[in-house]
């Protein structure tokens, strides 16, 4: 069978842009398709995310060959080599298996030729429809004929056909005859080898929740659109003003779980407590005074670092926190403000007014989400998410074809990133690897850096978008007089397909070989080719959105503006170009750190592609915490999984595994690590690997609370399950059980959730109810985290008859021994008295803590986070790396997590690896930094300010040298030197200095 | 109040390529007006903007400087904005020996996002440096 190297990704949201820029990056070709006119889902209509409330879309781009991909924020689009972007497009029909789909797909038209349009947005000037507009959740209306959103590149309009009356006034009007009224649709086949379902998710429609009465009354608005106002590109600027009457709520509530956790949807939707907390903690922050009230059942802030999120928001904001249902809600008609009618933990009653409302609305499936599940032949579980298994998460049932993201399940970014990874790397199982041996950077096909420069100058009319502010003759005059100015042109659009071939040819004839282009925010660098010249020897200065759209009411000004940008553009084209750094090999060999869960899976997928494993585990065997995991809530069999991923580790001839061995030291960088192993036995020795994988994995916290240790009655839920695995336990024994959540976790000293305890409680307990239905459970809790499709196992533990009390951090239940008989006291906050119980056992759910990790993150040279678990570079956006290229991280070495999770993720480590070990050689870009010897005073604050380990000492030569394939060039290096010895190629002090005086 | 009006002030600005070039960007498609004094830079990170450059622009002539990068904590190169925004106020404290007003440099963080608070500063900016009125230096030196 051929395999084929191209992948198709459905979805152009968050998972799916990930998991095309993790298959670009690692060399394949990539077809990324979604519905809607422009890439970006739900991803660009937020600005800023949990738990840190910053933005970090860009850090997704490539860590390595920077220059691959376009460089600016996501949000304005995505350009890559290797992924063609196909809008408006589904998917119609499969044939073919794994490595070898044939996918019809069908691409609407647009009705406006993107070659041709040019943004000038005289259509939407002349449109006579108004309608809502998505991107700003319908809350500002829009033309028929409209821009994806506004910051979108390239800026190219589109038609929404469904509100368009084709009354063809944007046809007369469009000075590039860019429109064409007719719908009509591209039928395509695409061969691929393996396919990406990242649909995402659908709001649910709070409409359908009546009691609340959305769309009835202006003053209940959702959580997303909450977003869309707040935001600076949103409809008000980024000022919180009520839909009625334009003024700024003094008093907000949240309302959670619409949508989730009920009959119809016994599911959770796991993103809403936390967006709302996001929303609460910007909206307090902005104005401390507001008062915001969030009326819920459980907080669930499982994710890494949650829990700090929510008691800062609790404690240090003053958001006020109320558990209780809101049956209904009421407008006060004079005010419009909200009457909630709440019923309290108690049972009471109470009213209290709003004067805006925010709907937490959960994740459903997408809309015809089942429809193209049925062209995929992929099944749908009984919510109508895809079905994924929990020891394959990213697995579908159709060999082939991978889901991340919402679409299985609803998730968070930062999960449904994780997940992306994961099936990245395992879709590229299916496809031929291609990648051939990175060529040095371009040469200029005219242009070497001791030729005199010889500059040419392109300025575009863009219609009359420039010249009817710009004077362009009287600057194409002033440019022609700067010095080595060669030839200046005008063309009418140089975004047109053909607008390059007459200046191509110019351009020879006047041996023009370096280019400044005054144009537009279009990227050209695509198209530098049909020129003959490469990306540095280009200046673009843009006429268009930089002076004409902005300064129309000032022409001599702006034209003296335009006129200095050029002479700093000409000037900063006149530098000579720099020489490309030479390329550094890389060993195409990983380390694995730990032979758990997360060690095991990623180890199996690096093999997979072909890379050579050194896996290396402390303990004497392998398997980690797995060893005591006897089942799972949802009925898998881990000691199964255990068996076969230990035996294929084993037996596969590219993993070796060296038990009793710890890591000692670790030089060089990404590609060219140098690390000590120290076996018990064994004397030190060395090895050569290109990436090392950190999966050191994560313990049980042994309790020092409630006489654990003290009394055989008191246990772990880890003990209870052992022992209710091999039957030294038999439920018919027992009468009662009390079960105590948060033992360690979410404490002082450790403050956070350790995500799995809850579902490890509910699957004990239902497992005692089955061997024995009369036992009484009880379990003593403080949010249940029953997060995802836990949620029915919650719902199945309620109906079998088991008692969920919750209880206060303040007083913890107390238990004591009495005689024979164990006591369990607890502080009823519901009902306000004492419950007493006297269980046969008390069983406590204990945190998952890191071990000890000081010494392993200084031998690495990463950080730790505050709990002591290894911090990632970001916590949304690159889960799994670290600062330092070239070192992963998966696992409870990361964060607690469930089993399914530590899969993912450990393969979505593999798989940043594995593009990397699959280069023979790290190519760096243009604009790296180097160092000038003999002004280098060696004082090293190069090397502390470089976020990136691109700067070290050279142990031979004693000279602080520059790894250029981890440069990224940023000029961090170049600021803090202090004897002027750190440059950026091409860009010295002495341009800067040009640059600045053409200023003016 | 006349003379302010005919003075155009040349002000250089320094915008980081990940959020405050890209806010330029936005500003320009969504045309939101603003006044053409500011020449903008494109440098990779605030944090590459050298004291040097900010001085080199002021001695040389220009009425004001604005660094733009991205918001506390968003910097693409993790710290470059933090490491600016220090560097500058060592810079203005400087900036008085030479006799010049520190309100002549101006640091903002500008997302990609937010194209109306990019060309709403330009305004503020603009609007201060006419009233700071022309670089004394251009009146007390000849360079
Ligand atoms: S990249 Fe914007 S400030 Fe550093």
């Amino acid at each position: 069978m051929v395999k084929l190297n191209s992948v198709l990704v459905i979805g152009a949201g968050a998972g799916g842009i990930k998991a095309s820029l993790d298959l670009a990056e690692a060399g394949f070709k990539v077809y990324l398709c979604d519905r809607s006119p422009a890439i970006g889902g739900a991803l660009i209509r937020m600005d800023r995310w949990f738990p840190d409330n910053h933005c970090g879309l860009c850090q997704m781009l490539p860590a390595f060959s920077t220059d691959d991909s376009s460089r600016f924020c996501l949000r304005r689009g995505l350009i890559h080599p290797d992924i063609e972007l196909m809008p408006l497009t589904e998917v119609k029909e499969v044939a073919g298996q794994a490595g070898d789909f044939r996918i019809g797909v069908t691409s609407r038209a647009t009705g406006v030729t993107p070659e041709l349009c040019i943004g000038c947005g005289l259509c939407a000037g002349v449109c006579p429809v108004e309608t809502a507009r998505e991107f700003n959740e319908g809350l500002a209306p829009r033309k028929a004929i409209y821009p994806p959103h506004p910051g979108v590149l390239p800026y190219v309009y589109t038609i929404d056909w469904d509100s368009c009356t084709k009354c063809g006034a944007c046809v007369a009007k469009c000075p590039t005859q860019a429109i064409r009224l007719k719908e009509g649709e591209v039928i395509r086949q695409l061969r691929v080898g393996a396919v990406i379902l990242a649909t995402g998710f659908e709001e649910f429609d709070p409409v359908l929740a009546t009691q609340y009465g959305y769309q009835r009354y202006p003053n209940v608005i959702t959580g997303i659109e909450l977003e869309r106002i707040l935001s600076p590109s949103g409809l008000t600027g980024g000022e919180l003003l009520r839909l009625s009457d334009n003024r700024a709520p003094g008093s907000i509530a949240f309302l959670q779980c619409v949508g989730s956790r009920d009959s119809r949807k016994d599911y959770c939707s796991s993103t809403c407590c936390m967006f709302a907390l996001k929303e609460a903690t910007l909206l307090k922050q902005a104005n401390p005074q507001v008062d915001i009230h969030i009326f819920f059942m459980d907080i669930r802030a499982f994710g890494k670092g949650y829990y700090r999120y929510y008691e800062q928001a609790r404690d240090e904001l003053g958001v006020k926190f109320t558990r209780s249902r809101v049956p209904v809600i009421r407008e006060d008609p004079p005010t419009r403000n909200l009457v909630l009618t709440t019923i309290e933990e108690n049972g009471a009653l109470a009213k209290r007014q709003f004067e805006l409302v925010v709907l937490s609305v959960g994740q459903t499936p997408a809309p015809g989400f089942q429809e193209l599940c049925q062209v995929l032949g992929v099944e749908v579980n009984k919510w109508g998410f895809c079905r994924s298994e929990l020891f394959s998460p990213v697995a579908t049932t159709r060999e082939g074809i991978y889901v991340c993201g919402s679409a299985s399940a609803p998730k968070d970014i930062a999960d449904t990133l994780v997940e992306a990874g994961a099936a990245a790397d395992q879709a590229s199982g299916w496809l031929a690897r291609r990648r051939v041996p990175p060529t040095p950077p371009e040469e200029a096909m005219e242009s070497d850096a001791e030729e005199a420069p010889r500059l040419g100058v392109l300025l575009c009319d863009c219609g009359q978008e420039i010249t009817s502010v710009l004077d362009l003759e009287e600057i194409a005059e002033f440019s022609r007089q700067l010095p080595d100015v060669a030839w200046v042109a005008r063309v009418p659009y140089l975004c047109y397909t053909d607008a390059w071939q007459r200046p191509a040819k110019e351009l020879r004839k006047h041996k023009v070989n370096r280019l400044v282009i005054g144009a537009c925010s279009r990227y050209f660098n695509t198209r530098l080719g049909e020129i003959g010249l490469n990306s540095s020897a280009v200046q673009k200065v843009n006429l268009r959105e930089h002076i004409a759209w902005v300064h129309g009411d000032n022409p001599k000004v702006a034209t003296e503006k335009a006129k200095s940008l050029l002479a700093m553009a000409i000037e900063l084209a006149r530098a000579p170009e720099p020489e490309p750094a030479s390329p550094v090999n890389v060993h195409p060999r990983a380390l694995v750190i730990g032979g758990g869960l997360a060690g095991l899976t990623a180890a199996l997928s690096l093999a997979r592609h072909g890379i050579e494993v050194h896996l290396v585990e402390k303990s004497a065997g392998l398997g980690g915490n797995l060893k005591q995991i006897c089942y799972t809530l949802e009925g898998d069999d881990p000691q199964a999984l255990r068996e076969n991923i230990i035996a294929r580790v084993k037996t596969d001839r590219l993993i070796q595994v060296a038990l009793e061995t710890e890591l000692m030291e670790v030089g060089g960088y990404a590609g060219n690590f140098e690390v000590s192993l120290k076996g018990k036995e064994s004397l030190l020795h060395s090895l050569e690997v290109g990436a090392i994988i950190v999966a050191s994995g994560g313990e049980e916290y042994r309790p020092t609370e409630y006489l654990y240790g003290q009394n055989k009655n008191i246990i772990t839920q880890k003990e209870l399950e052992g022992k209710l695995f091999s039957a030294k336990l038999d439920p018919r024994n027992i009468s009662s059980v009390v079960m105590i959540q948060c033992v360690g976790s979410r404490e002082k000293e450790r403050p956070y959730c350790s995500r799995i305890c809850c579902s490890q409680a509910l699957k004990n307990a239902l497992r005692l109810k089955e061997g024995n239905p009369d036992i009484e459970v009880t379990v003593l809790y403080r949010d249940m985290t029953s997060y995802g499709f836990q949620e029915e196992y919650y719902t199945r533990a309620r109906e079998k008859g088991m008692t969920f009390v919750r209880y206060e951090p303040e007083s913890k239940p107390e238990v004591r021994p009495e005689g024979e008989r164990l006591v369990v006291e607890v502080a009823e906050p519901v009902l306000g008295g004492r419950l007493i119980l006297e269980p046969d056992l008390v069983i406590l759910s204990p945190a998952i803590i890191p071990p000890e990790n000081t010494p392993l993150a200084w031998t690495l040279g990463v950080g730790l986070n505050e709990d002591g678990f290894f911090q990632e570079a970001e916590v949304k956006f690159r889960p799994v790396d670290f600062l330092t290229e070239g070192i992963y991280v998966c696992g409870l070495a990361h964060s607690p997590r469930g089993m399914g999770e530590s899969i993912t993720q450990a393969q979505a480590a593999a798989q940043k690896a594995v593009s990397l070990l699959t280069r023979e050689q790290l190519v760096s870009g243009i604009a790296v930094s180097e160092t000038i010897q003999r002004q280098c005073s060696q004082c090293e604050l190069c090397i502390t300010v470089c976020s990136y380990t691109a700067r070290m000492k050279d142990v031979e030569s004693g000279e602080v040298v520059v790894r250029g394939a981890l440069c990224r060039g940023c000029g961090a290096c170049v600021v803090a030197c202090p004897s002027g010895a750190a440059k950026l190629r091409g860009f010295k002090d002495r341009q800067v200095f040009s640059l600045i005086d053409a200023a003016f | 109040m006349a003379e302010e009006d005919q003075f155009e002030p040349v002000i250089v600005g320094f915008f980081c390529n990940w959020c405050t070039a890209a806010a330029a960007d936005l500003a320009g498609t969504s045309r939101m007006q603003y006044p053409p004094n500011v020449r903008p830079i494109r440098v990779m990170c605030s944090g590459s903007v050298d004291p040097v450059y900010v001085l080199r622009a002021l001695l040389g002539g220009a009425d004001g400087v604005i660094i733009g990068g991205c918001p506390p904590g968003d910097c693409h190169y993790v710290s470059g904005n933090y490491r600016a925004r220090r560097r500058m106020a060592i810079l203005k404290t400087i900036l008085a020996t030479l006799g010049l007003e520190e309100e002549r440099v101006w640091v903002r963080w500008i997302s990609a996002a937010e194209g109306a608070k990019f060309s709403r500063t330009m305004n503020e900016l603009t609007q201060a440096i006419k009233k700071l009125g022309p670089n004394p230096m251009k009146r007390d030196w000849s360079i």
